[in-house]
């Protein structure tokens, strides 16, 4: 479910690495698969911009607009193994319309201050998830009742 | 000649950073340009991608920069030290991607409080070696 912000919500503050007030501009805020709040700022989706024209990733700055459905119905939601306490990682295979082709696609979501915010967007090789070679696997957070663990590198329970 | 690929780095806070590699010789067409996606390197917390049949990444990623650094940078020097690059955003020229890194910690995450001495700004494996004797300190 995606909203826009109420007046009280516009804005959220969040701590830098040194302890600074960080002011940002909500964009609207999406309900995550488990009913948790993800705000998804400006400088968030600018960032994941710029990230994705960097890599001459075109066809997919316009999929930033599919970010709620990724947050709302993934496949898989994993706990980032080098970061486990404020990192949680969404992933859908989605449809590029660009591209006429599926692609497994992450969204990182990071929290801080008990705020949870959208903090990068990309394409990810079909199979082969972050922390997907570890000896110990990254947490599942979120699993699908149709997603496949081996899909996605991991081994089946 | 072989011409030195260039990197470009992107941060976001609290520890978000990517390195972009780019032929400077290649104009920019604005066309989207397909690679393999993200996968982990053997080195923690350090993803990287590859354009489609390429031999060597073109995109490195990690998530926590900001606590993973150490072993990034390490990882770096050790598994990926043969191919030299141009940094423009840094004024660095022909290094390994562990120095570049080391330059992106200093300057993002420091906010390039490590100030160089003037007679070892072009020394860049000295940055390397003080961001990782910084790490030490910290540890």
């Amino acid at each position: 479910m995606v909203r826009q912000p109420k007046p009280a919500e516009e804005y959220i503050t969040i701590l830098d690495n040194r302890g600074r007030a960080r002011v940002q501009h909500v964009e609207y805020i999406v309900v995550d698969v488990r009913d948790e709040q993800i705000y998804i700022t400006a400088d968030g989706l600018a960032y994941a911009t710029d990230s994705l024209e960097a890599k001459d990733f075109y066809a997919f700055v316009s999929e930033l607009d599919q970010i709620p459905a990724i947050l709302s119905a993934p496949e898989i939601v994993i706990r980032d193994h080098t970061s486990p306490d404020d990192t949680l990682i969404y992933y859908k295979h989605l449809y590029i319309m660009l591209l006429g082709s599926h692609q497994l696609i992450a969204v990182v979501v990071k929290w801080r201050q008990g705020v949870k915010f959208f903090y990068n967007f990309h394409p990810q090789e079909s199979g082969k998830i972050k922390g997907y070679r570890e000896p110990v696997p990254p947490e599942i957070w979120y699993l699908s009742s149709e997603a496949n663990l081996k899909g996605f590198g991991l081994p089946s329970t | 000649m072989i011409m030195r690929r260039q990197l470009k780095f992107l941060f976001q806070e609290p520890g978000m950073l990517e390195a972009v590699a780019s032929n400077p010789v290649e104009p920019k067409t604005n066309k989207h340009d397909p690679s393999l996606g993200y996968r982990d390197s053997y080195i923690p917390d350090l993803m990287v991608d590859y354009r489609v049949a390429a031999e060597h990444p073109f995109a490195w990623i990690s998530y926590n920069f900001h606590k993973t650094y150490p072993s990034v940078i390490w990882g770096l020097k050790l598994l990926m030290a043969t191919e030299l690059f141009d940094v423009p955003q840094a004024g660095l020229t022909a290094v390994p991607l562990h120095d570049a890194f080391s330059w992106a910690y200093a300057h993002f995450v420091l906010e390039d409080e490590m100030r160089l001495a003037p007679e070892t700004v072009n020394a860049a494996s000295s940055l390397t070696r003080q961001v990782l004797h910084y790490a030490a300190a910290a540890a």
